[in-house]
């Protein structure tokens, strides 16, 4: 995938281009539109796409000097990997709130532009979605699980869930994890389990203790 | 009461009176019926309420859009509008000429924009920054 990113702007042009929008929030999805020239949003601060190719030449402190709020979520493919690490996001870290990254798993896609991030997000991992992998559990610092169970505590499959998470803190590699808090839902606080679920809880906290991660509890349904 | 103060003061009041920002739904589907209800009691309450109904608006259809753009055009409502949600779909194809003129003749002061856009010919983002600001 070709984008094609604005040549640097000089001041006098950036002048010329600046915006008296009151644009504070801008929401973009779909792929139907065309940045042909470079832009200056100056007031705005929060901004989500779906569509990294054309967003893309926009994602610098020069064009959104105000942003303070992105949303990744079209982070999903390698080519969208490829296009923001091409790009001046990088920049814009130190000015962003800790960013909404609901698909934790794209961590292995974007090695370099989205660490210095890393350190200030809050990751999301939904169980009902597959691919769960142990690699990016490193990575994070906070965690937060979603639907360890499905419906029914005593359901089988909901118990592999919790096994496939206690063998993943298991393979976790003390020296590089910076994984420190696991966030589960506030139902998990006093769990209603069988006797074969409360052994896989057990060695669960067992896990949770030899890797030193806490877990909190929050109502994920509020 | 309302009908003794003067319209200065009716202005700043109104928006007080409609819920704002709680979380719970889309402002404008918090504020239309308060307004609409407004815009009932008197013609001059209805100067002032009919206007702020377009502070927070949904367009789903390339017909409202276009009878929105001309509703503002007739009543100079350009400065009106906070917070607009634009969808398309496949039956309901926006124009990216008649978004375009939207956008610079009714987004006066816009603060939120949200836009869903699949289809059609490319909208030109160049315009966001020809909105003026108020």
């Amino acid at each position: 995938m070709n984008v094609l990113f604005f040549a640097p702007i000089s001041a006098r042009q950036l002048k010329k281009n600046s915006s008296f929008t009151d644009l504070d929030t801008l929401h973009l999805q779909g792929s139907r539109y065309l940045l042909p020239r470079p832009i200056l949003l100056n007031t705005l601060r929060t901004l989500q796409f779906s569509d990294t190719s054309i967003i893309a030449p926009l994602l610098d402190p020069v064009y959104l000097p105000s942003l303070e709020s992105l949303s990744l979520f079209a982070v999903e493919t390698q080519d969208d990997a490829d296009i923001l690490s091409a790009s001046r996001a990088i920049h814009l870290v130190p000015q962003l709130y800790p960013p909404e990254f609901d698909n934790v798993t794209a961590i292995d896609l974007t090695p370099t532009i989205l660490r210095p991030i890393f350190a200030r997000t809050l990751f999301y991992y939904d169980f009902n979605t597959p691919s769960f992998s142990s690699s990016w559990m490193q990575v994070p610092v906070e965690l937060r699980i979603d639907n360890l169970y499905g419906n029914s505590a005593s359901d089988t499959s909901d118990f592999r869930r919790l096994r496939r998470l206690t063998s993943a803190l298991n393979a976790l590699n003390a020296d590089m994890c910076n994984l420190r808090i696991l966030i589960l839902d506030v139902t998990m606080e006093e769990p209603c389990l069988t006797d074969e679920g409360w052994r896989y809880w057990d060695a669960f906290e067992d896990a949770l203790l030899n890797t030193g991660i806490r877990i909190v509890y929050e109502d994920q349904w509020a | 009461m309302l009908n003794s103060l003067p319209d200065e003061l009716l202005h700043d009041i109104m928006p007080h009176e409609i819920p704002d920002d709680d979380g719970c739904a889309p402002s404008a589907e918090r504020r239309a019926p308060t307004l609409r209800a407004l815009s009932l009691v008197s013609p001059r309450l209805k100067l002032i309420a009919q206007p702020l109904l377009f502070k927070g608006i949904s367009i789903k259809s390339p017909q409202q859009l276009e009878g929105i753009v001309n509703l503002m055009a007739r009543h100079g409502w350009n400065s009106t509008m906070r917070e607009v949600t634009i969808a398309d779909c496949e039956q309901h194809e926006f124009g990216s000429e008649l978004l375009e003129r939207f956008l610079r003749e009714a987004g006066q002061g816009l603060q939120v924009l949200e836009i869903s856009r699949s289809h059609g010919r490319l909208l030109n983002l160049a315009v966001l920054q020809e909105l003026p600001s108020t």
